[in-house]
């Protein structure tokens, strides 16, 4: 019976090459993922499994879908004084400010936000809202008695034409939920202003 | 503080305010919490239930208050002192929008506000 006299040829796997060649392989006791490192839960995709590794990772490469705003100047409406035009919600109902419409990927987060700045006639009795899609996603504190911003920022997953929108809305009764506007003692104009981006998931 | 606030508006299209984004309100009877005041607070959307007919809104207390001062301006309107909002009264802003809405039934609810019921129109 002949010997064999050829030395079968070693072979090792090696994290720089997916090659896995022909030969005496010593095995690697401490596991493929320590031949790579990068052989890891949190770099393999979530419910993915590779060589017994279950993927964790959430999430990819993010790409921008939309962006878009609009803004108004609440214009003044006759009377005297630096705050002379009295307008508002009425009670119970909504006055829009500013709405932007656009038409987002089917796949994708948008974030918006609502904008105002003024102040109400009485306080504890107006509010702004953000509408995203036909949903209101967020409403602020009370706008208060005197100048001020206030903001109220909120998201959702939009897909297709859809309108977001920023409005007041009165809590009080009639009388008590104007909302001045015109200009300042510094001659800035009330206003109010929504935006809305969106990331493609 | 997350509360269940029951719904109002008309559905357009159903579906999810996550995942694909589907669900959408008619923009002229939007799909909303019942308009109670809750009081000093803020929110903001969580989730929308449509099965339970409600908005899971996650509830914040403003960080500051207008005290009426008791006097008034030229034009006779009360003049507003603005200051921060103490950990106490915070507490107590989130205490009066939970009994608001934990203290009464939906129906208790929507009779409050005059709301309707979510109006799913084209559901089957």
């Amino acid at each position: 019976m002949p010997r064999w006299s050829n030395a079968f040829p070693t072979a090792k796997i090696v994290d720089t090459s997916d090659d896995y060649k022909e030969g005496y392989h010593g095995g690697n006791p401490g596991g493929l993922d320590a031949v790579d490192t990068d052989l890891a839960p949190a770099n393999i995709k979530q419910g993915v499994t590779i060589f017994g590794k279950l993927g964790t990772l959430v999430g990819g490469p993010l790409s921008e879908d939309v962006t878009g705003e609009n803004g108004c100047t609440i214009a003044p409406g006759g009377g005297s004084g630096w705050y002379y035009m009295e307008t508002g919600p009425p009670s119970g109902g909504d006055l829009e400010l500013a709405s932007k419409a656009l038409t987002f990927n089917a796949n994708s987060m948008a974030v918006g936000g609502a904008y105002f700045y003024g102040l109400a006639d009485y306080s504890n009795s107006v509010k702004l809202r953000l509408y995203m899609g036909g949903v209101q996603v967020a409403e602020s504190i009370y706008i208060p008695p005197e100048v001020d911003n206030v903001v109220t920022t909120g998201t959702r997953a939009l897909s297709g034409l859809q309108t977001c929108k920023a409005a007041l809305h009165g809590y009080g009764v009639e009388f008590q939920t104007g909302c001045k506007s015109g200009a300042d003692s510094t001659s800035r104009n009330f206003s109010g202003a929504v935006s809305v981006g969106s990331i493609k998931l | 503080m997350r509360l269940k606030v029951p719904l109002t508006g008309t559905v357009l299209v159903e579906g999810s305010v996550w995942g694909a984004g589907d669900l959408k309100g008619d923009d002229n009877d939007p799909i909303r919490p019942i308009p109670i005041d809750l009081g000093n607070v803020s929110w903001k959307m969580v989730d929308v239930d449509l099965e339970g007919e409600v908005m899971i809104i996650e509830v914040s207390p403003t960080e500051e208050v207008d005290e009426n001062t008791g006097q008034i301006d030229e034009e006779g309107k009360p003049i507003y002192q603005r200051r921060k909002a103490t950990n106490q009264e915070k507490q107590e802003f989130l205490k009066y929008a939970r009994n608001i809405i934990e203290g009464h039934t939906r129906d208790e609810l929507h009779s409050m506000t005059g709301a309707p019921r979510l109006k799913r129109k084209l559901r089957l």
